[in-house]
């Protein structure tokens, strides 16, 4: 059998990791301790993310029992390569935003910080790994709420306060929304195993064992699901009607969790609309007539988000602000990419969710550091000049956002999506992807000029001494992007294993024998 | 429809749809933070009563039974016929584990409300600075 410990092992590692931390808070007053222990926390967790991925190369799905019951009877975890890979990069950025935090945060509750975002990797890891719809709902739970109260951090500023519970209760709502499609999806299917679902949404006619058949009108209940749960994945990937959430509470949030944000929080709404229209209820399922519509509406919201996202953030004046908006534009274009409903255009979609949530995290990550010394204004940034390796960085992050630098990851990113909407025909979309990247282009020129503008006054701050840690992570991400980049050109073998996590998202029938052990 | 049984819930399953309208109506339309909370309860007790009468889905006719077996039954049979009969106890699982959820959830959104409190001395939404909740 492809079972594998790791698999089932990381979420609750990463969980049980966190919620001791309360209790050793007791016995270790000691702030430096934390911040180890939440560092060692999310290397292994690292460690064992690559694990799953190594064996998920191979071409296998691993799948973990809990409790070792069979599959349509417990819950099991269940990983194709598209979940490794996007586990990985999140487990990639908790890492390098707890490195972060290290530097950046201090407060007399940091133990409490470092238990949620140990917390925050925990749901989305959970969300990426688990192959049961309704455990699902309880990863996604935990990794809002981590969200609402790493939001509320600063709870002396009531700006914070205020911003956290306004995404809290629409948060709230959309999570809810998706817990009624699980509900209607176990009322009609009699059970809550993707795979199964998966199987049975395709031949109607199937009974599994446990589980038994499907019950009334599985297209009509289907089509409701759909409809809610991708209400929430947008709401979650910050896609245009619902993207107001991202500039409201992703600024008041400590930087190393804005950073966070792209990576774990958006990830997982992107990652939800593949497994949903893609695996579950994917090419030849009985809402099939439904879903090309689906995709042609999310397809259009993308362009709108990619345009909204471009042309708002040119009037921001807030650095923070500004990198939200950045996200909501990239994320558009990744969702443009996805809902071609090809595998190239998957492929791509992986593609530019690496290179935005590297670069987005390494832009925050170097206004942090301005932040820091000089508030969240724009100007702040020319604080920076001073420093050498932060600019370089923050120009490269910029840079990599634009697409212009045949040497990042996110030129690649832009022109395979260019690639993938001119395969179907989609000269539109490639125009928007073009324009949008054009209208954001002026937005990052006139950031890279308030690099060159005087410094403004800088405040004195005992962090701003020692900035090893920040140095390390930047570097890190610079690193990875310069190599992810380069690999694309020079390595045929990073492209195909890009290609093959796009496509285990569409083999259902590989996940469906793995998890179902057929 | 002249059968008591699928009149009532014909009637619950209507009165669960309108309840979640005018929870979502509360939560997104009033201004104060305390009646959106309340309202959000609402809207998500009525998710889990949904998930309820989910479980009684294959028991059109007739009473349900407990999925409770309280005897070592003599005969196979009537193992079928509990499992027939009984009521689907799944949901009331999974509306167990979204209480205990939503119940984290609303604490912390409770403790919030009361730090807004504090800051503001008043639990409505500001209008100026960062718009309404929408």
């Amino acid at each position: 059998m492809n079972k594998l410990l790791a698999v089932g092992l990381l979420p609750l590692f990463l969980m049980g990791s966190a919620f001791v931390l309360p209790g050793l808070s007791l016995v270790v007053k000691n702030q430096k301790f934390y911040r180890v222990y939440a560092l060692a926390v999310s290397l292994i967790g690292l460690t064992i993310a690559s694990t799953v991925f190594l064996e998920t190369l191979r071409g296998e799905v691993v799948t973990y029992w809990f409790g070792g019951f069979r599959p349509p009877l417990g819950i099991i975890y269940i990983v194709d390569l598209f979940g490794a890979t996007l586990g990985l990069l999140s487990m990639f950025i908790l890492v390098l935003s707890i490195a972060y935090s290290n530097w950046m945060v201090r407060s007399r509750s940091e133990y409490l910080y470092y238990t949620f975002m140990l917390s925050l990797g925990a749901g989305s890891i959970g969300c990426l790994y688990t192959g049961d719809i309704f455990n699902f709902f309880v990863m996604l739970e935990v990794l809002s709420l981590s969200a609402y109260v790493l939001v509320s951090f600063y709870r002396d500023n009531p700006k914070s306060i205020e911003a956290s519970i306004r995404y809290a209760l629409v948060g709230m709502v959309a999570t809810s929304l998706y817990l009624l499609a699980a509900f209607i999806i176990y009322g009609s299917y009699g059970t809550l195993n993707m795979a199964d679902v998966a199987l049975k949404s395709r031949h109607p006619g199937v009974s599994t064992v446990y589980s038994g058949g499907v019950f009334g009108n599985i297209t009509f209940s289907s089509a409701i699901a759909i409809a809610l749960s991708v209400w929430t994945f947008t709401f979650k990937a910050a896609i245009f009607p619902n993207h107001f959430w991202l500039p409201d509470a992703n600024p008041e949030a400590p930087t190393p969790v804005s950073a966070l944000f792209v990576a774990v929080i958006d990830l997982i709404g992107a990652y939800g609309i593949v497994r949903f229209l893609f695996t579950i209820f994917g090419d030849g399922s009985v809402v099939d007539a439904l879903r090309y519509d689906i995709l042609f509406v999310l397809h259009l919201l993308g362009g709108l988000s990619a345009v909204v996202g471009a042309l708002l953030l040119l009037i921001q004046t807030d650095v923070k602000k500004f990198i939200a908006y950045s996200t909501i534009s990239h994320m558009g274009l990744a969702f443009m990419a996805i809902t071609v409903g090809t595998e190239r255009g998957l492929a791509a979609a992986i593609l530019q969710l690496i290179s935005n949530s590297l670069s987005e995290a390494l832009l925050f990550y170097t206004s942090g550091v301005a932040i820091v010394a000089a508030g969240r204004s724009i100007e702040s940034i020319g604080y920076l000049r001073k420093r050498k390796l932060e600019s370089a960085a923050f120009l490269i992050g910029l840079l990599n956002l634009f697409g212009i630098i045949p040497l990042l990851v996110g030129f690649w990113s832009k022109v395979f999506m260019f690639m993938a909407f001119l395969e179907v025909g989609y000269l539109s979309s490639a125009i928007v992807l073009v324009t949008s990247t054009g209208i954001s282009g002026i937005g990052y020129v006139k950031l890279m000029n308030s690099l060159l503008r005087e410094t403004p006054k800088a405040r004195e701050d005992s962090r701003l001494g020692n900035t090893t840690a920040v140095k390390l992570v930047i570097a890190t991400t610079v690193i990875t992007l310069l190599a992810l980049g380069i690999s694309v050109v020079a390595l045929p073998r990073f492209m195909s294993i890009v290609s093959e996590a796009g496509r285990a998202a569409v083999d259902y029938l590989a996940y469906v024998r793995a998890a179902l052990g057929m | 429809m002249s059968d008591p049984v699928s009149l009532l819930f014909t009637v619950l399953i209507l009165s669960l749809v309108v309840n979640i309208g005018i929870s979502l109506y509360g939560v997104f339309t009033r201004p104060s933070l305390v009646k959106k909370f309340i309202s959000l309860t609402i809207f998500s007790d009525t998710l889990n009563s949904f998930a309820i009468a989910l479980g009684f889905r294959r028991v059109v006719e007739g009473y349900p039974s407990i999925a409770v077996l309280a005897s070592i039954p003599e005969d196979v049979s009537e193992l079928a016929v509990v499992a027939n009969t009984a009521v689907d106890p799944v949901p009331q699982a999974l509306v167990l584990t979204a209480i205990v959820i939503g119940l984290a959830v609303y604490m912390f959104l409770a403790g919030l409300i009361v730090m807004y409190y504090r800051h503001y001395r008043t639990t409505h939404v500001r209008p100026a600075g960062g718009g309404s909740i929408e």
